[in-house]
């Protein structure tokens, strides 16, 4: 423990750790600033048609032009009925048009036919209106569905795209969940991969091996290492749910997300696995290398396999079952990303799901004693690399 | 009883034999000389000591039987090479590595300050590792060697970047050691230090032990009947009973023909009427056993 310890406070008390803490979500902030002024830059100035058939809305609002960063609020356009509506927008008069049924009273639901996906600044422009109708009508309205809100069923032009509103909240959970696994493990494998080759430059292993068992030395390195990462994912956690609690107002969507115990479960298992195989990797690679600046050839080796998921995401988005995704979800360094981005976009087969976090297992469970190994056969090879093919032969004696 | 004991160690790395049926014990309260060449087998002769590697066949006991994880609180080690935490700062790397050895907060900050003091870092024990000069970071190592008081000392080139004030220092430290009954096991390439410091020896080139013994007896077994002499005079030409004269500076090194003694020479100088300022039987420095030692033992070897 005092190894894990020190590994921790080491690293815990540096400043540049809680500038790396900070820097990530102000970054993505920053980020996010920068295509939230481009989008709205390049936002569609054409109104919103409305087809009230309940004839709830009596007044349409005008909005004042906001600044640079603000939405660009829609202007709403009245027809009369839903073939007005449809010619104007397939002539591009309207962007869109929204169809407010005659049930709408009873049902809530409004369909939402599109040129271009919903923005939503226009989402919640018309869920104002409505509510704000409905709360100026004649008929006591129903203020439980009110408070609920309106559910939007979104189609467009082409027919092609078709989802129900809070569809993208099944796509942000998984995408949000694996890049913070993604930090994460990065983050902490990075620290023991650079932790155990900087005691092999600067010549301290042979210090700290005569004062404590290979097996505590990298057993604390890693516990160490799992504490700052379980830190960092603490604190990033912690700005999430202050920043959730401060703009609750504005992040009404939170109130939809419907967590599916399997899905959490299976992510958590994926994720806990993943942590462990790809943090031992690094650490056998540490062993194994002799220097910085081959650890940084070498973390590339595990982050482009790793991201692989991403980077095809539209494929995991469009057909989740396909070969490609199957294939990523069987392969270790994948699989972690792999899974839980499928389950968010489909169903996923229980057996693929057994099958791949049985496979991840093995390749955990190998990686770590390969790791150990890697480590009693490299500590003391500052010079030359730990071939490969060494891990796997006999060890007589703790070279 | 002796405190460490080596027996007929072999460890081989692939094709290469590092270390060859190597034997020898360290007694309680000695300073012991592991001297031999670069490459002879002397850091893999310590790293099986320690445990770090497990030697092929062969046995070694320390402290009265084989190395374990509990005896490692009772060794101090001083590798070759520094093994120390650059971007720490001093005081903290000493103290993890103090902790490391079963050390409590309390003894470190009892003995911690006392070592700074003694070793002259008090003023730099704020310093990260890699701010202090070489010399320091060597005395701030062999703090981190010495501060959890073990019974055996394995010190690998202790005098590597000091001063001679500061060697100075490391000498007495170690003198004081063995004066209060710890082992010490000092690998070194300074000879003169050896000499100094040393009760006994191992010379090991290529792995296999080419001297083993008492300091002293050792350098009797090469003394010649060979005498330096200090003259402010030249030797009369064809003095009786000297083979060779060779000159090294004021010195001569007379070599006496064979049968002559020392004392038939300072009869025949005193005769000739040679002014001598100094007379004396030359004794082989260790440096020269060393080189000599070492070429016999290549020509045996190969």
């Amino acid at each position: 423990m005092l190894v894990a310890q020190y590994e921790y406070k080491r690293h815990v008390y540096r400043r540049g750790f809680w500038v790396a803490i900070f820097a990530v979500p102000l970054g993505i902030l920053l980020m996010m600033g920068l295509s939230m002024f481009f989008s709205f830059s390049a936002a569609d100035k054409r109104p919103i048609g409305i087809v009230d058939e309940p004839q709830l809305i009596k007044t349409f609002p005008v909005y004042e032009k906001g600044d640079i960063f603000s939405e660009p609020q829609p202007e709403f356009k009245p027809f009369p009925d839903e073939q007005s509506a449809r010619a104007a927008l397939d002539s591009s008069q309207i962007q869109a048009y929204a169809f407010i049924p005659a049930t709408y009273t009873s049902t809530y639901k409004v369909d939402y036919l599109f040129d271009k996906p919903i923005t939503s600044s226009i989402q919640s422009g018309l869920s104002k209106l409505l509510r704000d109708s409905l709360m100026q009508g004649k008929a006591i309205p129903n203020l439980t569905a009110i408070e609920r809100g309106t559910e939007f069923t979104f189609q467009s032009l082409d027919g092609t795209k078709t989802s129900s509103e809070y569809d993208w909240l099944k796509i942000i959970i998984p995408i949000a969940t694996g890049l913070l696994f993604f930090i994460t493990v990065m983050m902490s494998g990075g620290y023991l991969l650079r932790a155990i080759v900087e005691e092999k430059e600067n010549r301290t292993m042979e210090m700290m091996i005569t004062s404590t068992s290979p097996t505590e030395l990298i057993g604390g390195k890693i516990i160490g290492d799992m504490g700052i990462g379980l830190t960092q994912m603490t604190m990033w956690v912690l700005m999430l749910g202050v920043g959730a609690f401060i703009f609750r107002d504005k992040l009404t969507f939170l109130a939809h997300i419907n967590l599916d115990w399997r899905y959490a479960v299976v992510t958590l298992l994926f994720m806990l696995i993943g942590y462990v195989f790809i943090c031992a990797l690094m650490g056998m690679m540490g062993a194994t290398i002799t220097s910085t600046q081959e650890s940084q050839q070498f973390m590339g080796l595990i982050i482009i396999p790793m991201m692989l998921p991403y980077y095809l995401a539209s494929v995991f988005i469009t057909s989740s079952n396909s070969i490609v995704p199957r294939i990523l979800s069987f392969f270790p360094l994948s699989a972690p990303l792999a899974v839980p981005l499928r389950m968010g976009f489909g169903t996923v087969p229980t057996w693929e799901i057994i099958v791949s976090l049985v496979i991840l297992l093995a390749f955990g469970i190998l990686t770590v004693w390969l790791a150990g190994k890697a480590f009693r056969l490299g500590m003391l090879s500052y010079e030359q690399k730990v071939p490969l093919k060494r891990l796997f032969q006999k060890e007589a004696s703790h070279e | 009883m002796p405190t460490v004991s080596v027996a007929h160690i072999s460890k081989r790395f692939g094709s290469t034999e590092a270390v060859k049926d190597v034997s020898f014990e360290v007694n309680p309260g000695e300073i012991f000389g592991l001297l031999g060449p670069n490459g002879s087998g002397k850091t893999t002769t310590i790293r099986i000591i320690l445990d770090i590697y497990r030697q092929d066949s062969g046995s070694v006991s320390i402290l009265d039987g084989p190395m374990n994880e509990a005896k490692k609180n009772l060794v101090g080690y001083l590798p070759e090479e520094r093994g120390l935490y650059q971007d720490v700062q001093v005081e903290r790397c000493l103290s993890y590595l103090a902790t490391l050895k079963g050390m409590t907060q309390d003894q470190i900050a009892a003995k911690l300050p006392g070592y700074l003091e003694k070793f002259d870092l008090t003023a730099y024990k704020k310093k990260k590792m890699k701010e202090l000069s070489k010399g320091m970071q060597q005395k701030a190592q062999l703090i981190a060697t010495l501060i959890h008081d073990p019974k055996v000392l394995i010190i690998d080139e202790p005098f590597s970047s000091l001063d001679p004030v500061n060697t100075q220092l490391v000498k007495d430290i170690l003198r004081e050691q063995r004066e209060v009954g710890k082992t010490i096991i000092m690998s070194t390439h300074q000879m003169n230090q050896v000499e100094t410091l040393c009760d006994r020896i191992i010379l090991i080139d290529k792995g296999q032990v080419l001297l083993y013994g008492d300091l002293h007896e050792i350098r009797n077994r090469f003394t010649t009947n060979a005498i330096l002499i200090n003259s402010d005079a030249n030797l009369p030409q064809g003095m009786p009973g000297i083979a060779s004269v060779e000159e090294n500076g004021l010195t001569l090194k007379l070599t006496p023909q064979e049968g002559i003694t020392p004392q038939d020479l300072l009869n025949t100088l005193v005769k000739q009427g040679v002014n001598l300022k100094s007379f004396e039987v030359a004794t082989p420095s260790l440096d020269e056993v060393f080189i000599r030692v070492v070429n016999e033992g290549k020509t045996k070897i190969e």
